[in-house]
């Protein structure tokens, strides 16, 4: 960028308009998560769960954070004091950066200027998600460390060694789904599976049917990578040794806000590389030439719908973490170890030859 | 005890079990009727047997008991003190009647005990109150229910 | 002849990106506390990936995090809680002769850096590959890729080699402590 780039006012107005809503819309997925998930966890277990606070509860969030604002910012006599209060935005940082790269829309074409629906179209494409993530452990380790009590050091251990140990699995999946699609661009990825199979045309060709092992282990390991139930070994509910035990109020929450913007994050990157990221669902667009759309409303009508498609596969996929998360039991450590190093990464390795083996044959 | 399950051989690939646990949780999720009620305007019926908060029952605004000390004496807890005294239209009247609510079990033996029909434990189960309450006379001549 | 004082943006960040590099190395070696000290190399390694990505190195950049920021210094952070230093005194053996030594050695290593900034208006060596070459050929990761899995398959294959050796050789060393 020597020389600078010719940055018109279009497009610093579009950048900042994109940049607002994807803030607003990441900013309020936590508060509607903390619902969803207590709503749903409630239901599923035949209760009615939080329904005082606004209609059907709506408001609860809003009041739990109002609490945690006006509780006392108590700061325990044994910490280290300036990594204590720099982890809780070590951890939070990271996460807001990660969702940048991800497409949640085609290009639109405003007027001629051309407008991608997504914030930053790096020529890394996807491996940005993978740095940036990688860095969130930074929080979970310093808040640990900070904290200086035992059950706070083995929690923030077992979390570091959880997160990098699926990180590897999670990068071999998507070796195998670079090795198919050629790019690491979500949007040239997203745009790859708008295609159909040609021996069964209703069929798109999403990485999940392409890729169904890569599509499995990225799975798994993003419900390891965000803390989700089967692996929370991090948070500890249960048996409280999780990194963030020295914690309290806004600081603690904070801690949580962090891990619904992953789990955002990862539902969309989930989304972009194998559920088709915004191209439209099977049917959607037959729908729309019966209706007898025409030109400009044919255009937007499908760009809306295309929008509306990414949101609900994230959604589905969020919804997904949560139904996850009351089913399932915790996996012990050593499970957890021996599914990841031991179950986990060998597949990944192996789907990566035969997929190679494919792709040399040409059959993929 | 514990009982020992052979792993199947599906089992062991855990993904099938998985499907079968969201299956049930999904089940109970999307189908199943809510087992709790909405407490402060849906309440249960409880029996109409239920021991709940006390009073003393009164006939033409004068109260039954007749200070006859059955209660304190069948009460298990020792949580009634009654002083008894004399008044014009009643040979024997209670002057003082408390009952110690903290140490009260709500056993009902002083409903049984009392020949009077006096002492009774109403349906009311919210004792919970914005003050100090001393379960005195005055507290208790408030009628409460129509036991 | 005077240059006109303004600086365009990538020249801004890039002081910027420097002076905290350095001023994050300057903590790394100076703090007392081991883990204080990790965390301040894991910034200066940041710091560096943002001088990359300036430089449009953006794949070396996330590398850069990735490798080094992400998985490294997680595991000297790892080995360093585990071992528990609190903070270590400085009481290595202060002879004149060792002074003299550390003072040549960095002085020599200035002398390089003084050199390469004299020496640095030709710029650096670039094989033929421009900006717009790299774009029309499909990108940084595209071309790495060619060029790792071509023209230096065996290099690429000798470092993979020597770093399963180096993995074999500590589960060998680590085994031969248990038993």
């Amino acid at each position: 960028m020597a020389g600078g780039v010719d940055v018109t006012t279009f497009e610093l107005t579009a950048m900042a308009i994109k940049l607002g809503i994807v803030l607003l819309i990441l900013l309020h997925v936590a508060p509607i998560m903390v619902w969803a998930e207590r709503r749903i966890c409630s239901w599923m277990q035949n209760r009615t769960g939080p329904n005082r606070v606004g209609p059907f509860g709506l408001l609860q969030p809003l009041a739990d954070a109002a609490k945690f604002i006006f509780k006392e910012e108590y700061v325990p006599a044994h910490v280290r004091k300036g990594f204590y209060e720099l982890a809780p935005a070590v951890s939070i940082i990271p996460a807001f950066l990660t969702f940048a790269v991800i497409p949640f829309g085609p290009s639109i074409d405003i007027g001629g200027n051309l407008v991608h629906l997504q914030l930053a179209d790096l020529n890394v494409g996807f491996v940005y998600i993978l740095a940036i993530s990688s860095l969130s452990v930074y929080g979970t380790i310093m808040a640990s460390w900070a904290s200086n009590s035992k059950y706070a050091m083995f929690g923030g251990l077992r979390a570091t060694a959880q997160m990098i140990s699926y990180e590897l699995a999670l990068g071999l999946s998507l070796v195998s789904m670079i090795m198919v699609y050629g790019s690491v661009s979500l949007q040239e990825i997203t745009q790859a599976q708008g295609e159909v199979f040609a021996f069964f045309p209703s069929l798109p060709k999403w990485g999940v049917f392409l890729q169904p092992v890569a599509f499995l282990i990225f799975f798994i390991s993003i419900f390891a990578e965000t803390n989700r139930l089967p692996f929370d070994l991090p948070e500890g509910e249960a048996e409280i040794i999780g990194f963030h035990v020295e914690y309290g109020g806004m600081k603690w929450s904070s801690f949580f806000l962090a891990e619904y913007l992953h789990m955002t994050t990862a539902a969309g990157f989930l989304t972009a590389m194998f559920l088709g990221g915004w191209q439209m669902f099977p049917g959607m667009y037959t729908a729309i030439v019966a209706l007898g759309l025409e030109g400009d409303a044919l255009y937007w009508t499908m760009v809306g719908l295309r929008v509306l498609s990414f949101a609900i596969k994230v959604m589905v996929i969020l919804v997904f973490f949560i139904v996850v998360r009351f089913t399932l039991p915790r996996f012990r450590y050593d499970q957890l170890m021996h599914l990841g190093w031991k179950v986990l990464v060998p597949i990944a390795l192996v789907n990566i030859v035969v997929t190679a083996y494919m792709i040399s044959f040409g059959w993929l | 005890m514990l009982i020992k399950r052979e792993t199947g051989f599906l089992q062991r690939f855990y993904l099938l079990e998985v499907m079968k646990g969201l299956f049930i949780t999904t089940k109970n999720w999307l189908f199943s009727k809510n087992i709790t009620i909405q407490y402060p305007e849906q309440r249960r019926k409880y029996s109409p047997l239920f021991r709940g908060q006390h009073y003393i029952k009164t006939t033409n605004g004068v109260e039954n008991c007749t200070a006859c000390m059955l209660c304190p004496t069948v009460c298990p807890a020792d949580c009634i003190h009654i002083e008894a005294g004399e008044r014009a239209d009643k040979e024997k009247f209670p002057v003082r009647f408390e009952i110690d609510i903290l140490r009260c079990c709500f056993c009902g033996y002083c409903e049984e005990a009392c020949p009077k029909d006096a002492i009774k434990l109403s349906g009311i189960y919210e004792m919970a109150d914005y003050e100090r309450r001393v379960y005195d006379k005055n507290f208790l001549l408030i009628q409460r229910g129509s036991k | 002849m005077m240059q006109p004082m303004f600086w365009t943006m990538p020249q801004i960040l890039f002081s910027v990106f420097c002076f905290l590099a350095v001023l994050f190395a300057v903590f790394t070696v100076g703090s007392r506390s081991p883990v204080a000290s990790a965390f301040s190399l894991v910034m200066v390694l940041f710091n560096v990936a943002a001088i990359f990505a300036i430089q449009e190195a953006h794949f070396a950049a996330a590398i850069q995090i990735l490798v080094y920021a992400g998985a490294i210094m997680v595991l000297f952070l790892f080995v360093v809680m585990l071992l528990n230093i609190e903070s270590v005194p400085l009481d290595f053996p202060r002879s004149s002769f060792r002074y003299v030594l550390a003072g040549l050695g960095s002085l020599s290593f200035f002398g390089v850096i003084l050199f390469v900034v004299a020496e640095g208006q030709s710029s650096l060596e670039t094989d033929g590959y421009t900006p717009e070459m790299i774009a029309n050929s499909g990108g940084n990761i595209r071309l790495i890729s060619q060029r790792m899995f071509s023209g230096y398959l065996f290099t690429f294959e000798i470092i993979a080699m020597l770093l399963l050796l180096a993995v074999v050789g500590a589960i060998v060393l680590a085994k031969r402590k248990v038993d």
